[in-house]
């Protein structure tokens, strides 16, 4: 995935987008089709214009991002102390692990339709989705990364007089983190998915209810706005936040493979 | 205190060994159980808010009986295995295409990760638009989602090959063909494989949304559907057979493969730690 | 890899048993009713009161005209589709009808 690019080449990067625009453009005039099929890149531009312009788009954005750093917040910190509780005895956690990759198999997406009827269109669905997501991968995560400190980090510690809350700072605690760090990007581009779907069905603004509304009026231009403000902010946020923390902890620490 | 947090030594453990493992986790299930069931009464809502895990088997024998929870699960799996299918072999092809021309590779690149970036559960209102509902929607959106982890990892492991093996085969007179064929895609397997879990995890929520969105039939349609008829048991039968569906997959399928890839070429990376 | 393989076959042989199941129960259903003309009418009685799934599934096969009760009745239904339809384990049974 990451090809070094030579330093002459990275304008070779954009042709494929000019092609892609390009071809856009053509396209109206060598094929006839119904426009609602894909509008104009005008049409697309001139809603962007506008949806910047009165705002709609940053709103829409916002709602979107607060909702899902909220379901991220509220996920993690009821996943970590419940997973370090259930994973400090060993036969606790061999007991709950089933159940748990059970439950993670399950995360997000297919509690959409319960939401709808526990909580309604709104924050309140598409906020449980998400903090379910991310509660169910960093509870398993918890779990699973407690589990699999290596017995001898144990008894080096406790040879060194360390014990129970020292215990949990400096051998537990960490031990869990490096595995909720590792399945960090994983269980966000999950999360995301899970934002932009429960959006879709059960929300009343943000990205994925605007895109998702669109098709009732077949208004094809904001379908592809709101498909490409989706990719370019998944990027961001995975670019500048989420490969970030990664290469900063687990990469650092010399856990990923690279 | 501080006992709690001692590994119990193995000579001491109840139940010790595999059958130990697995007992425990039925009793983690029991008391999962348990607990729903137990609870109904405490949160007093009607069944539908709430069912109990007896509403629930009920329901599900309802569904058997009636032939709408075989059909529904069968019809699901389908469309998952196209995508999955139709997905790893596009991915692949691809793959190899772009992992064998370097320029290709750096030229096409950043489109492909700015297309990833749009997930799968985005383009479904366009598909809908230009497709309409059903099979070839919800596939075509799985073909989307493992096509590209699939193509990554083809593509690092086509240009990662060994270039000892590349030389030795093209030494010996290898044809290109062959040295794909004996050096090239065999090095690439262990990261297609895994490219392909990832994609299929993806897929398989992907699955769920796309029937819930665009289907009439289906798990993802069952869950919606429950809900919409006043009969949440149905939903939460749906919900527990697309728990236990992917377990299956991933236990008897997905791991098994890649446990076989990465044993016979000997790498040490693998999706859990990736994933 | 067993384990794959063998994962594969039990379904290959549930798939297997089920179209082998379908295709007896059908022979048996409709064994009175022989021969089948070309396009008939029936009536398809269930165990239970047809659901939205089992009404779409009988519109695949026919013109669905009526649903009373337990029952189906359907039109213009080709050997073929009835055949399908019979084999059904949810159907119980399938009689001529004289159509409306």
């Amino acid at each position: 995935m990451n090809i070094p690019p030579p330093k002459a080449a990275t304008w070779l990067g954009t042709l494929p987008f000019i092609l892609v625009i390009a071809a856009w453009w053509l396209l109206p005039r060598i094929v006839q089709y119904p426009a609602y099929m894909l509008p104009p890149i005008s049409a697309v531009l001139d809603f962007a214009w506008e949806s910047i312009r009165d705002g709609t788009l940053l709103k829409n954005v916002l709602w979107s991002l607060g909702r899902l750093f909220a379901g991220f917040v509220i996920g993690m910190a009821l996943a970590v102390p419940l997973g370090l509780a259930i994973a400090l005895n060993r036969h606790v956690a061999e007991t709950f692990r089933p159940v748990l990759s059970f439950l993670q198999a399950i995360a997000g997406i297919a509690w959409v339709p319960l939401t709808l009827i526990w909580f309604g269109i709104g924050n309140g669905s598409v906020i449980f989705v998400i903090a379910n997501t991310i509660f169910f991968a960093s509870l398993y995560n918890t779990v699973t990364g407690v589990q699999s400190i290596p017995t001898p980090l144990y008894r080096a510690v406790r040879s060194h007089g360390g014990s129970g809350f020292a215990l949990l700072t400096n051998l537990i605690l960490p031990g869990a983190l490096v595995q909720l760090l590792l399945g960090m990007r994983t269980s966000m581009a999950y999360g995301w998915r899970a934002l932009v779907a429960s959006e879709m069905i059960a929300g009343s603004n943000g990205l994925g209810f605007m895109t998702m509304e669109a098709v009732q009026w077949q208004r094809t231009d904001v379908i592809i706005l709101g498909m490409i403000v989706i990719g370019i902010l998944w990027m961001l946020l995975d670019r500048l936040v989420f490969t970030a923390i990664e290469r900063r902890t687990v990469g650092r620490w010399g856990l990923l493979q690279r | 205190m501080t006992s709690l947090v001692l590994p119990v030594p193995p000579s001491r453990r109840l139940f010790a060994g595999r059958w130990g493992k697995v007992l425990r986790g039925a009793s983690g299930v029991l008391l999962l159980l348990a607990a729903w069931q137990v609870s109904v009464p405490l949160v007093g809502l009607s069944a539908y808010f709430y069912p109990a895990p007896s509403d629930v088997v009920a329901s599900f024998a309802d569904l058997m009986r009636k032939g709408i929870l075989p059909v529904y699960f069968a019809d699901s799996m389908v469309r998952y295995g196209a995508g999955l299918l139709a997905g790893a072999l596009l991915g692949v092809a691809m793959g190899v295409l772009i992992g064998l021309h370097r320029t290709v590779a750096i030229t096409l690149s950043p489109l492909l990760k700015f297309l990833f970036a749009i997930v799968e559960v985005a383009w479904i209102p366009i598909f809908v638009v230009w497709f309409g509902y059903g099979f070839k929607t919800i596939v075509l959106a799985l073909v989307y989602v493992v096509f590209f982890p699939v193509l990554y990892n083809t593509l690092l492991g086509v240009r990662t090959a060994p270039q000892i093996l590349v030389n030795a085969l093209r030494s010996l007179g290898a044809s290109r063909l062959q040295v794909l064929r004996y050096a090239i895609l065999p090095s690439a397997l262990p990261g297609i494989i895994t490219g392909l879990r990832v994609g299929a995890g993806f897929a398989f929520r992907g699955l769920v949304f796309a029937e819930i969105v665009a289907a009439k039939t289906g798990i993802g349609y069952l869950i919606f559907e429950g809900t919409q008829t006043q009969q949440t048991a149905r939903t939460i039968v749906g919900m527990i057979v697309m728990g236990l569906t992917w377990l299956a997959i991933d236990l008897c399928f997905l791991r098994p493969v890649e446990r076989a890839t990465i044993q016979r070429w000997g790498l040490t990376v693998d999706a859990e730690q990736r994933a | 890899m067993r384990i794959p393989v063998a994962a594969a076959s039990v379904i290959a042989a549930v798939l297997a048993g089920w179209w082998l199941a379908a295709h007896f129960a059908a022979e048996r259903k409709l064994a009175s009713l022989q021969p089948l003309p070309g396009r008939g009418s029936y009536s398809i009685t269930l165990d239970f009161a047809p659901e939205r799934f089992h009404q779409q599934r009988m519109q695949e096969a026919g013109r669905l005209v009526e649903v009373r009760d337990r029952t189906v009745y359907l039109m213009d239904v080709t050997p073929k589709s009835l055949h399908a339809i019979a084999g059904e384990y949810w159907v119980d049974k399938v009689a001529r009808w004289e159509g409306k």
